[in-house]
């Protein structure tokens, strides 16, 4: 079985390098998608021997994403695993999350630090994801503990079958929907979260949230 | 009455360049009869304001100038909704081509390779 992680990055050099590096202990293949950086991401990336693919312009996590996902398909993935480049999550518990769906018990594994363990979450932070947990059982009548963690795997068919058409940060409630959507059975793993001041930096906020919101209404209305 | 000779002014120079512009083939018939009909209306509103109390009695709004507003208002959200439309999709085809991109870019390396 063909493990692929995709990691999506924007302007992180400064931490992709050790994510691809603690990433590929754990995979056959590291991808990156570099996502209209305007640092050093995509040498770093090249460097620490990932496959870079490059987007022009920012474009969004979601976009990221779904440019990833469709690069490991293409490479023969079984399975694809998508992993942040900003070190808050450990690429130790990749195996973790590959079991479940390796083992055909799911088709989708999705990393939760609620069932695991999140390291210095700010209260906000906190709150802000338990509203969105909240707002995601409403809206897709999913009962999950974590809605919004980058750290997910896919089976081969899960990835292809999935439409993600957020390009933002709404992917990730787009994500659960789809699951929801395609009846696909999937399984909650909990994982370490560990926030730095410069993951923080680059994380959600409430004005994000708003956004996240509002690109879900347009996605509605407007697809 | 030096309003209605401005606004008049304005409305036969929009005319003038509306025309113009459907002469040197910028914008097509349609365009140039519902802009064309705007600007009537809008001269006879100018021109005769009390046509505007007429309608709204028919149509039972308190006052012509109210009416008007309505209209404007409709008019308005109408047009921006057919914009926010056109953004969406136009972001959608921008997405589309520079994943394209990446994807086409990266295809050329492995085959160099």
């Amino acid at each position: 079985m063909k493990t692929f992680v995709v990691i999506p990055a924007y302007n992180e050099y400064q931490t992709v390098g050790r994510a691809i590096q603690e990433a590929k202990k754990f995979a056959d293949e590291v991808i990156v998608v570099d996502d209209g950086s305007t640092d050093a991401t995509n040498a770093r990336g090249q460097e620490a021997g990932a496959v870079v693919l490059r987007h022009l312009l920012n474009l969004g996590q979601g976009a990221a994403l779904r440019t990833g996902i469709r690069a490991a398909l293409d490479r023969g993935a079984d399975i694809v695993v998508t992993f942040d480049a900003d070190l808050q999550q450990d690429a130790a518990e990749i195996p973790n999350l590959v079991a479940p769906v390796a083992a055909g018990l799911a088709e989708v594994a999705l990393g939760s630090r609620f069932l695991g363990v999140a390291v210095r979450m700010p209260a906000s932070r906190r709150l802000l994801l338990k509203l969105a947990i909240i707002f995601t059982r409403v809206t897709t009548g999913l009962n999950l503990t974590d809605t919004h963690n980058g750290f997910r795997v896919f089976s081969r068919r899960a990835a292809e079958s999935i439409r993600i058409s957020q390009n933002g940060f709404a992917h990730a409630s787009e994500i659960i929907t789809e699951i929801s959507r395609l009846k696909l059975k999937f399984t909650e793993v909990p994982v370490k979260v560990c926030y730095s001041q410069y993951s923080l930096s680059k994380g959600q906020s409430g004005r994000g949230a708003a956004k996240i919101i509002l690109d879900l209404l347009k996605g509605d209305i407007f697809q | 009455m030096i309003i209605k000779i401005i606004l008049l002014s304005f409305i036969a120079f929009a005319v003038f360049r509306l025309l113009r512009r459907y002469y040197e083939r910028n914008i097509t018939l349609r365009w140039l009869v519902m802009w064309f009909l705007f600007w009537f209306v809008s001269a006879l509103v100018v021109a005769v304001p009390e046509v505007t109390s007429q309608f709204a009695e028919i149509v039972g709004v308190g006052r012509g100038a109210d009416l008007a507003v309505y209209f404007a208002v409709l008019a308005l959200y109408y047009l921006l909704f057919r914009v926010m439309v056109k953004i969406e999709r136009v972001e959608k085809d921008i997405s589309k081509i520079v994943e394209e991109l990446a994807i086409r870019e990266n295809q050329e390396l492995r085959i160099k390779k």
